[in-house]
């Protein structure tokens, strides 16, 4: 016989409404949302963790012009190649530049753009997701065959190819990056949208006077957006490893601006004759963002729907 | 009593197996297939019958959240089919045609107040934008139902199914429709809760004057809410009648088997079984009884020719060539 | 916490043998024997919930006895823990769970503090259960006849090659159609009924001496579900095999239960014979339950509502009877420790104020 009967009881709804329900007005929700975020925090250490790391994250992307010790861009040949020490707490690279402060700067930079690029990428994905998913028919089939064919392709070898073919500038590479999470989020959102276009409530809203186009924005896609809401935090750790990795190769930001994967790539050569600061630094806080956004996310995903914890 | 709502010949067909050009026609699942009723003004007609009988398929169709496949329902007097779909959200008989849904919590969108489920349809289909109106119109339907004013403002998750399932009939309501749907109200419901909900269901009928299509497979609760009784058996309609009648004297095998099949206290209680599987609803042949199989008293006759409906008293029609 | 004095459990005596397939109760006979040992015995049990909102305090002095060969109903709505109970007894609680005290004699064996692998071999072959929602309690990706030739194989009282012969057999005797064929069926191919007949054939496949049905026949058919529970029925009278029906349709425990037990919000209030507890309830929570349930004779004016909401289980100051805030025959006396009385030989109630 199947195990599932151990875990019947934990599904089984509760027949009297939770504690605190209807303390407040309009507040309700936020109380509860609240006391249920402090909830997973506490029950949940890495998630609380991460969350910390996200927030120094964005002060620092939002506030590093201001708390630089040094001029990102300024070179100082004599002070060049120097190891961790008190006065450059990261080091200098090979131009003499503080280490530490292009660090910070290129926080701003590469956070712009994973943020802009998700952000862009999920207004459209989602919105044509969720036309396939509630239309379906003609608009899915040609929505489904525009994704594929982005997925066609190897994905970062698309973004270099678009990058190469627009030129090197920052916009250049939010688009690319933005278009190569596309076909991710159409499959989200119509996955989502497909299910819930059945929901007892849908039928409801049809009943009671709403167009397609208003059961679509107004019931469908709220009640789908806390699932997507996940995929983007995850999605934001792959597209700031999307343009650090270009930039890497060349193809992305220019120097001599200061972004993580610019440094990398400078530091690359110098670690074989010993000068590992200039790669390790950027290397880490780099590997700590997408760190930090891919728990942030699962802690997100407990925060929205808990039978879903991994 | 005048004629609210005439079902002719409605039928709804499924296709099977999808449907790619270039194959010979799909086969179909005959979900309702030919029924024909009328339900007067004032009127509570409970329509019974099994999963698969179809009856949920044809409540959604008068309902127009699917679309039939032939046949017409009059409404008032008028077609409901010759508006089409896209328009008939807004139409003025989509207010008059409401439905309550089985599953109190399904049917709530987990992300609006009770406030919001309940004025929707009074900002759509009313056109009451003023905040003061629609405050009083909700908090009026909220007493109807019995609900404290105070769980307006709360979630669905935040109320009991009982609390749900009184939001569920006050957006019903909220227009005073002429026709209301009831698609098994109770049957997600305690038997506690569920004799609150009914008798509910049987003040507001009479405070508001509208016609009841109760939909139900618990055979009890039917008798208490109903004035006539529509069975149906694989799409089709085996038997109709006043209540008391049906349930004392139920003339088509098929009901019978579903009265005596009631757990009752009377411990003797005759089982007259239906042995066996129901028959395909896929490309049914039309000669065929659907019920031939498992009824105890077929014949050759019965796959020869399908029995039609027919009147053996006023009110009371069988379809079955063996019902005295 | 309120104690049920034991010896009241003990007092019960032997219920009539059991009646035939098909027509209810029975248990009228009062036989003079008193201490026939049960078959199950739960004595004092108390279980609570650790949840993220609380502790659900689910079962306070819980006690149930059954003896071989009857059909013992347990009746109550949704949170009145009667599935909490039947996991209980089989030991397959939810992690979440901690029992608190009470013990669990199944035939002169400990479940409560059994291993493991010791309640491994109990459960399917001496004690079975049937779930609800058949389709679901399936293994999806498994035919069905192999599902069940693997409780076969796990309890070894059949040779190898002989399994899927016996699995035939015992399709048979459940009543699928054409079961050489159905064996190879998958639980997505079948209907509810024989999904649920499918799962009667596992349950009995080692002839148990114990059948826990939770709620059997909810989501079937009206029709379905009298054959499903004429063939369980059946099945257990000629084997004398002891049955626990656990539903929440007092029609259904009506006709095919020996004895009811009623629970209310994690509490045994009534225990009687069918016929006594349907002739005269002697709980208040009983009486309301029997007119809330539509009936044949009943009409729409004198179905009654019960007021008030269960109690919030998680609440630490619940009162000793949890139905006292919902009854209107409470008074002081009610706020004493509850104990299950014996009004009458065989009927039992936890009630200071019985009707």
């Amino acid at each position: 016989m199947s195990s599932t009967a151990a875990t019947k009881i934990e599904n089984h709804p509760l027949p009297f409404p939770p504690p605190h329900a209807g303390e407040g007005k309009g507040g309700s929700r936020r109380r509860e949302t609240w006391a249920h975020a402090k909830y997973v925090a506490t029950e949940n250490p890495v998630t609380f963790g991460a969350a910390i790391v996200f927030f120094v994250f964005v002060f620092v992307a939002i506030f590093g012009p201001w708390i630089v010790p040094y001029d990102p861009l300024a070179s100082d040949t004599q002070a060049a190649l120097q190891p961790p020490s008190a006065r450059h707490w990261f080091g200098t690279d090979s131009l003499g530049r503080d280490i530490l402060s292009r660090v910070v700067i290129g926080t701003q930079l590469d956070f712009g753009i994973a943020v802009s690029a998700v952000l862009a990428s999920f207004a459209v994905g989602a919105a044509l997701g969720a036309v396939a998913g509630f239309y379906g028919g003609w608009s899915d089939r040609l929505i489904g065959r525009f994704a594929d064919t982005i997925m066609a392709f190897p994905l970062f070898v698309l973004a270099m190819g678009i990058v190469a073919a627009l030129g090197n500038t920052v916009a250049n590479i939010i688009l690319a990056t933005a278009i190569i999470n596309l076909p991710f989020y159409i499959r989200v959102a119509r996955a989502e949208v497909n299910v819930s276009r059945h929901a007892g409530y849908v039928e409801a809203a049809r009943i009671t006077g709403n167009s397609n186009l208003r059961i679509l924005a107004l019931h469908i896609f709220p009640n789908v957006l806390p699932p997507m809401m996940v995929q983007i935090s995850l999605n934001m750790g792959w597209a700031i490893l999307n343009a650090a990795g270009l930039s890497f190769i060349g193809l992305g930001v220019r120097p001599p601006a200061a972004e993580w994967g610019i440094m990398v790539a400078e530091g690359a050569s110098y670690i074989i004759s010993g000068e590992w600061w200039i790669a390790f630094f950027p290397g880490v806080v780099l590997m700590a963002a997408v760190f930090c956004f891919n728990l942030l996310g699962d802690g997100l995903r407990d925060l929205i729907d808990p039978r879903q914890r991994t | 009593m005048t004629r609210l709502i005439e079902v002719s010949q409605l039928v709804k067909l499924f296709p099977i197996g999808g449907t790619s050009s270039g194959r010979r026609a799909p086969r179909q699942l005959h979900a309702v297939d030919n029924v024909s009723f009328n339900i007067d003004t004032g009127e509570s007609v409970g329509l019974v019958g099994e999963s698969g009988c179809g009856k949920s398929t044809l409540a959604r169709v008068i309902t127009r959240l699917i679309e039939p496949s032939g046949g017409d329902v009059i409404f008032q007097g008028r077609n409901l089919f010759t508006v089409p779909v896209k328009h008939f959200a807004t139409s003025a008989e989509r207010a008059k045609i409401q439905m309550v849904f089985q599953d109190p919590t399904d049917s709530l969108n987990p992300r609006f107040t009770v406030f919001d489920t309940i004025a929707e349809p009074l900002r759509l289909l009313a056109g009451i934008r003023d905040r003061d109106q629609l405050h009083a119109r909700v908090h009026a339907l909220a007493d109807q139902v019995g609900l404290a004013h105070e769980l307006t403002t709360r979630f669905p998750h935040q109320l009991s199914g009982g609390q749900k399932a009184r939001v569920g009939i006050a957006r019903a309501i909220a227009l005073h429709p002429k026709l209301l749907i009831l698609d098994e109200p109770t049957s997600a419901l305690d038997v506690s809760v569920q004799a609150v909900i009914l008798h509910l269901l049987a003040d507001l009928r009479e405070q508001l004057g509208m016609s009841y299509l109760f939909v139900s497979h618990d055979l009890n609760v039917v008798r208490l809410l109903c004035d006539r009784v529509i069975v149906m058996y694989l799409g089709k309609i085996v038997e109709s009648g006043p209540v008391a009648e049906i349930f004392r004297q139920p003339r088509h095998p098929y009901t019978q088997a579903l009265i005596a099949a009631i757990p009752g206290t009377a411990p003797d209680k005759k089982h007259s079984h239906l042995d066996g599987e129901p028959r395909s609803p896929i490309d049914p042949a039309p000669t065929v009884c659907r019920l031939v199989g498992r009824c105890p008293i077929a014949t050759d006759q019965c796959e020869h020719a399908a029995p039609a409906l027919r009147a053996i008293s006023a009110k009371h029609q069988v379809a079955c060539h063996y019902a005295t | 916490m309120s104690q049920i004095s034991k010896s009241e459990a003990t007092h019960y005596p032997a219920p009539s043998p059991p009646p035939h397939a098909g027509e209810g109760q029975g248990g009228g006979n009062l036989a003079t024997t008193p201490t026939r040992v049960p078959l199950l015995n739960v004595e004092n049990l108390s279980i609570e919930f650790r949840t993220r909102s609380g502790v659900v305090h689910a079962l306070e002095n819980v006690a149930l006895s059954v003896f071989k060969g009857e059909t013992v109903g347990i009746v109550g709505e949704s949170g009145s823990g009667k599935s909490v109970l039947a996991y209980a007894i089989l030991g397959l609680l939810d992690p979440a769970a901690r029992v608190i005290s009470g013990d669990v004699d199944f035939g002169g064996m400990d479940l409560r503090h059994a291993t493991e692998s010791d309640l491994q071999e109990v459960r399917g072959r001496e004690l079975s259960m049937i779930f609800q929602s058949p389709r679901t309690a399936l293994n999806p990706i498994r035919k069905a006849g192999r599902q069940i030739d693997d409780i076969l194989r796990h309890h070894g009282n059949v040779a190898g090659p002989a399994i899927q012969a016996k699995t035939i057999e015992l399709l048979t005797r459940v009543r699928i159609p054409d079961p050489a064929r159905r064996y190879h069926a998958y639980p997505f191919e079948l209907s509810g009924g024989m999904c649920q007949r499918v799962m009667i054939a596992m349950a009995l496949a080692c002839e148990p001496a114990l059948l826990i049905a939770d709620e059997p026949t909810t989501g079937l058919d009206v029709t379905t579900q009298a054959a499903i529970m004429d063939l369980i029925a059946e099945l257990g009278a000629r084997r004398h095999m002891a049955t626990i029906l656990i539903t929440h349709d007092l029609g259904l425990a009506a006709q095919y239960c020996d004895r009811i037990v009623v629970m209310h919000a994690g509490h045994v209030v009534e225990v009687a014979d069918t016929d006594a507890l349907f002739r005269a309830p002697r709980h208040p929570y009983t009486a309301r339950l029997i007119e809330a349930t539509p009936r044949a004779d009943r009409s729409l004016r004198s179905l009654a509502s019960i007021p008030g909401n269960l109690p919030d289980l998680r609440r630490s100051d619940l009162p000793a009877c949890r139905f006292a805030e919902r009854c209107e025959r409470r008074d002081a006396s009610c706020d004493a420790p509850l104990q299950l009385n014996a009004p009458e030989p065989n009927h039992a109630v936890a009630c200071w104020k019985p009707l």
